[in-house]
C-alpha cells in the first residue's frame, strides 16, 4: 500500500539539475528551484525540516499572461502554460506579475524561462518528475497534475 | 542519428544505470536514468544528471604532461603517450630495482571502481604490497574488518544491502545516503512510503533523519556506547533472536556480561541520547524482521572505529537479521571474479606482505594475517617523509590526496620527497599540480568495463564506450595494462590488455564482453541462509567463515591478537570530558566530514550546475552558539583546533538541526578557480586542520586518525569577505 504524502520532496534537487540539463540553463537560472524550510521547532516543540519546490502551477487564471505585453506568453487548451520565444522581448513584466516567482531571466538568451512541462521535448514525463527521488511518493503521477511539492 | 546508448554512471561509485543520448556529431546531449536498472530504476542524482559538464569540461585534461619546472611550479611540456610510457616504465623499473618494488604504491580513492582493478593489478604484478586506499584507517575498512571478524561477510557498510522494500525496519547510523548514495535513499524513501519504520542515528538532523519515526542525536564519537546501550536493552528484554543465537553465535554468554555495563540510564550520560530513545530504538529494531542497519563514516571516522563497528556487526547478528531479504543480505554475483574475488586473487606471498607499512602494529589491517592487506595510510607519508621503515619512492595516484587527505601540507611535503608522481585524472587538481607526469583520463562516457558496484549485491552490469575518448585522454586501465606490457612484467591473469581482461572475467559465464555489452545486465538470484547450507565457508560446510565456524560476538581472532573480544566504550582521547582543559580553549566538538549530494569525494567544485548547489563550504553550528560568538547565518568563519597550526576558512550555517556543542565542518572541499596553490588547496578545506598524527596516537586495530569527534574554536572571520 502506497501511503501518498502531500509534500514528499526531501531536497535531493535532481529536478533542478534535470531541468537545467534539459533547457541548458546557465547559472542562475531556473524553471524549478527548491528551498529549504528549517530545521527549526514547530509550534509543538518538535523540530522539523521541510522543502519547498517553486515551479510555475500552470495557474487557472494565469497572470503572467495577461501581463505579458507582447502576447508571448499563452494558456493552451490542456492548460499548460507556454511561452512562444519569438515573441518574448525579455521585457521581465511577467517575472514581476508571477505570484509565486516561478519565472526567471535568462541573460543568455535575452528572454524568459518557466516551466511548460517539458511539453516540446518529445518525452513520456516531465525530465525533473522522472528524476524525482521521492516520485513514488507523489499522489499524482501524471504530467498536467505533476506538482512535486 | 540521433543513438541511445545503454550503460553505467561513473558520477560515484554507486554506478546506476543510465541511458546516454548522443547526437550526429557524436556528442552526448542528454544523460537520463535507466529505469531498467535494478538499482536506481530511473533516477539520478545532481552529479550524474550534470556529467555531461564534466566531460566537455574546457579544463579537462587533454594530453600527457611532463613536469618542466620545478615540482608545483606550474610549468609543463606537452608529451606523447608514446614517450610518458616509456620514460615512467623505465624509470619505475629503475626504482625497482634499486629500493624494491615496495618502494612503489598506488594511491586509489576517489571514484575507485575507475581503476581500483587496473591499479591492483599492476601493484601486484609489480611485487609490492604498498596499495594505499587514501583513506582506509577511517572509510569502510574499520567496517569492512568489524564484519569480517564477527561473521566472516561484509554486511554493516556498503555491502550487505537489501532491497529496503522488503525491510520493516530501517536503520541509518552515522550513514547518510541521500547525500551519499542516492539510489538507495531512493528505496529507503520507498520503504518509507510503504509503512517502513525508519532510525536514524545521527549527530546532524538530517534530511532522512526529518522522514525519520526515531532520531537519536548522539554525541560524536559515542557511538559505540549507543549501541552498546541498545544491544543492553534488546539482551535485557529477551527481544533477540534466541533460536539464531542458540545454533549460530559463539560467546553469547560474555556478551551478556559486557551489556550489563551499559544500561539506558549510563548510556544517556555518555551519548546524549536520552534513555527513553535508546529503549524505543532497541525496540523497534529487535521487532520488526525483516530489519537492515547500515553505518559509514560517521562511526569509522570515530577512534574507537572498529568496536564501534563490532557492536553494530552484533546487533545485526543478535536479531536474525543475517542474510535474509530485507535483512543484510549477502551478495550473490553471477561472476566469480568479481572485484572482491580479484583483489583476493592478487594477495602476494607473506613475506612481502610482511613489509606493508603498518602490518608491524595493525597486523589485521596490513600484513598475511590481515584481511585485505592495505598499509597503514599515515604511516606511510611518514615512510615518504622520512624514509622509514624503508621509503616510498614512487607514487602512482588516481586520487586527489591533498584535499581527500588529513593534514594536505604534510601531504604535499611527502609528495615532494617522492623520486616519481604520476596521477591520472580528469583534471588538474592540487595533486596533480606536484606531478611529474599528468596523465588524461578518459570518462565512463569514454570506456568499457564489468560494473559490480559494491550496492549490487546480487547483479553486474556493462558500462560500455558511448563515445570514443575525447583529445588523448586514455581508460586508466588500459593504460595500466600498457605499461606492465612496456615493463615486460607478468600478469597474474591470463589477458594482456584490459579488454581481454573483461573477457576473461565473463569466461564463467560462456560470454564475452561484446555479447554482455548487448544484455546489459546480469543477475544472480538470491538465496537466503547461505550459512545453512555450506555457501560461505571454503570447506562447503554450513556455517561462517570464522575459526569457529560461528558468527564471534566474542571475537578470537581479537582475542588471539591481544585487543578486546567485545565490543567495549572507550570515550574520544579529545572531548569534553577526557581532555577537560583543551576543552577550555577549544570548547566545540568537531564533526569533519559531511557530505553533500553535489559533490563526491573531492569531485563537483568546478562543475556549474553543481557548483551552484552549493557554492561554498558551509559549517553548521547552532543558533544559540553562534549568537554567543557573534556569528551570523552566511558570516565567515574561522575554526581552529589544538595540535595543527593551521586555521580553515568556511561559512556559517546556523541550523536547529545540531547540538549547541557540535558544529559540523562539511568534507574535501577545494577552489578549483582560486589563483594561488594555498587558496586552491588548503584555505577552505577542513582536513587541514588534521594533524597527522596527535599526541594520543591513532585508534587500536586500523589506526583510526579522529575526523568526527574532535574539539575546535570557531570566529568570525573580521573583515574577510
Ligand atoms: S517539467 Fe520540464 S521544464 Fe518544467 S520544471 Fe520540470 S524539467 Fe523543467
Ligand atoms: S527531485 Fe523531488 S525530492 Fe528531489 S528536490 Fe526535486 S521535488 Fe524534491
Ligand atoms: S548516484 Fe548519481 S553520480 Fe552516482 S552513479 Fe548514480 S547518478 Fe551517477
Amino acid at each position: 500500500m502506497l501511503i501518498s504524502i502531500p509534500n514528499p520532496c526531501i531536497g535531493c534537487r535532481s529536478c533542478e539539475v534535470a531541468c537545467k540539463q534539459i533547457n541548458n540553463l546557465p547559472p542562475g537560472v531556473y524553471r524549478i528551484k527548491v528551498e529549504e524550510v528549517g530545521p527549526k521547532y514547530n509550534a509543538n516543540g518538535k523540530i522539523i525540516m521541510k522543502f519547498r519546490v517553486v515551479r510555475c502551477t500552470q495557474c487557472e487564471k494565469p497572470q503572467c499572461v495577461n501581463a505579458c505585453p507582447k502576447g508571448a506568453l499563452r494558456k493552451r487548451e490542456d492548460g499548460i502554460v507556454v511561452l512562444d520565444k519569438a515573441l518574448c522581448t525579455g521585457c521581465k513584466t511577467c517575472v514581476d506579475a508571477c505570484p509565486i516567482h516561478a519565472i526567471w531571466f535568462n541573460p543568455e538568451t535575452g528572454k524568459i524561462e518557466k516551466c511548460d512541462l517539458c511539453v516540446d521535448k518529445g518525452l513520456d514525463e516531465p525530465f525533473c518528475m522522472k528524476h524525482c527521488i521521492t516520485r513514488s511518493l507523489h499522489s499524482v503521477n501524471n504530467r498536467l497534475s505533476w506538482i512535486p511539492w | 542519428m540521433v543513438r541511445v546508448v545503454r550503460t553505467v554512471c561513473g558520477g560515484c561509485m554507486c554506478e546506476c544505470g543510465v541511458l546516454v543520448y548522443v547526437d550526429e556529431e557524436n556528442r552526448v546531449f542528454r544523460i537520463e536514468g535507466d529505469p531498467k536498472h535494478p538499482l536506481n530504476e530511473g533516477y539520478m542524482c545532481p552529479k550524474g544528471l550534470s556529467f555531461m559538464q564534466l566531460v566537455y569540461h574546457p579544463e579537462r585534461l587533454k594530453y600527457p604532461l611532463k613536469r618542466a619546472g620545478e615540482r608545483g611550479e606550474g610549468k609543463w611540456k606537452r608529451v606523447s603517450w608514446d614517450e610518458a610510457l616509456n620514460e615512467i616504465s623505465n624509470e619505475l623499473l629503475k626504482i625497482r630495482e634499486k629500493y624494491g618494488p615496495e618502494s612503489i604504491a598506488i594511491s586509489y580513492g576517489t571514484y575507485p571502481k575507475r581503476v581500483a582493478i587496473g591499479l591492483s593489478i599492476f601493484l601486484a604484478s609489480l611485487g609490492s604490497p604498498n596499495q594505499l586506499i587514501g583513506n582506509c584507517h577511517y572509510c569502510y575498512t574499520p567496517h569492512a574488518i568489524a564484519d569480517l571478524l564477527t561473521c566472516g561477510e561484509i554486511y554493516t557498510c556498503e555491502l550487505g544491502v537489501p532491497d529496503y522494500r522488503k525491510s520493516k525496519c530501517i536503520v541509518l547510523w552515522g550513514y547518510n545516503p541521500l547525500h551519499t548514495y542516492p539510489p538507495l535513499a531512493k528505496k529507503i524513501i520507498e520503504a518509507k512510503g510503504e509503512g517502513a519504520k525508519l532510525i536514524v542515528v545521527d549527530p546532524r538532523y538530517t534530511e532522512l533523519a526529518s522522514i525519520a519515526d526515531l532520531w537519536l542525536q548522539v554525541r560524536p564519537g559515542t557511538d559505540c556506547a549507543l549501541a552498546l546501550g541498545i544491544l543492553n536493552v534488546i539482551i535485557n528484554r529477551k527481544l533477540y533472536d534466541s533460536e539464531f543465537v542458540d545454533k549460530w553465535c559463539y560467546g553469547f554468554k560474555e556478551l551478556c556480561e559486557r551489556v550489563q555495563k551499559y544500561p539506558p540510564e549510563r548510556v544517556e550520560e555518555i551519548t546524549w541520547v536520552p534513555k527513553e530513545k535508546i529503549i524505543e530504538a532497541a525496540e523497534l529494531y529487535a521487532t520488526l524482521k525483516p530489519a537492515s542497519l547500515h553505518s559509514h563514516l560517521g562511526v569509522s571516522m570515530s577512534f574507537n572505529s572498529v568496536q564501534a563497528s563490532r557492536a553494530l556487526s552484533i546487533l545485526v547478528a543478535i536479531t536474525g537479521n543475517l542474510d535474509i531479504r530485507g535483512g543484510a543480505e549477502f551478495p550473490n554475483y553471477p561472476i566469480k571474479l568479481t572485484y572482491m574475488n580479484i583483489k583476493r586473487r592478487l594477495r602476494l606471498s607473506p613475506e612481502v606482505e610482511r613489509k606493508t607499512i603498518g602490518s608491524d602494529k595493525y597486523p589485521l589491517l596490513a600484513g598475511p594475517e590481515s584481511f585485505r592487506c592495505l598499509p597503514h595510510p599515515p604511516s606511510v607519508f611518514e615512510a615518504m617523509l622520512t624514509g622509514k621503515p624503508y621509503p616510498i619512492k614512487a607514487l602512482i595516484c588516481t586520487s586527489n590526496l591533498v584535499i581527500s587527505f588529513e593534514d594536505g601540507r604534510k601531504v604535499v611535503e611527502a609528495f615532494k620527497k617522492l623520486d616519481l608522481l604520476i596521477v591520472m585524472d580528469f583534471f588538474m587538481t592540487p595533486t596533480a599540480e606536484l606531478a611529474d607526469y599528468v596523465l588524461p583520463s578518459a570518462t565512463y562516457l569514454e570506456c568499457d568495463d564489468i560494473c559490480d558496484a559494491f550496492c549490487y549485491m546480487n547483479f553486474i552490469a556493462a558500462r560500455q564506450r558511448v563515445i570514443e575518448p575525447l583529445y588523448e585522454c586514455r581508460d586508466d586501465n588500459e593504460v595500466l595494462f600498457e605499461l606492465l606490457r612496456r615493463m615486460q612484467v607478468e600478469l597474474p591473469f591470463p589477458a594482456s590488455t584490459y579488454r581481454e581482461f573483461l573477457d576473461y572475467r565473463l569466461s564463467d559465464l560462456g560470454l564475452t564482453f561484446e555479447e554482455f555489452k548487448e544484455i546489459g545486465y546480469i543477475a544472480s538470484e538470491f538465496i537466503e541462509k547461505k550459512y545453512e547450507k555450506g555457501f560461505l565457508r571454503e570447506d562447503g560446510e554450513p556455517g561462517f567463515r570464522t575459526p569457529t565456524g560461528k558468527v564471534e560476538l566474542y571475537s578470537t581472532i581479537l582475542e588471539k591478537y591481544g585487543y578486546d573480544p567485545l565490543p567495549e566504550y572507550v570515550e574520544p582521547p579529545e572531548s569534553p570530558y577526557s581532555a577537560p582543559d583543551v576543552a577550555e580553549k577549544y570548547p566545540l566538538i568537531l564533526i569533519t566530514g559531511a557530505r553533500h549530494i553535489s559533490s563526491y569525494q573531492t569531485m563537483g567544485h568546478n562543475i556549474p550546475y553543481l557548483r551552484e548547489l552549493l557554492p561554498h563550504p558551509l559549517i553548521e553550528i547552532h543558533p544559540e552558539t553562534a549568537e554567543s560568538l557573534g556569528i551570523k547565518d552566511g558570516d565567515w568563519v574561522f575554526i581552529e583546533t589544538p595540535y595543527s597550526e593551521q586555521r580553515v576558512k568556511m561559512r556559517a550555517k546556523l541550523t536547529y538541526g545540531i547540538h549547541p556543542k557540535v558544529v559540523s565542518a562539511q568534507a574535501l572541499w577545494w577552489y578549483p578557480e582560486e589563483k594561488t596553490f594555498e587558496d586552491r588547496a588548503f584555505k577552505f578545506n577542513i582536513n587541514v586542520a588534521i594533524p597527522l598524527k596527535s599526541p594520543y596516537g591513532y585508534g587500536p586495530i586500523v589506526g583510526t586518525n579522529i575526523m568526527r569527534g574532535r574539539l575546535c574554536r570557531v570566529y568570525k572571520a573580521e573583515d574577510e569577505t
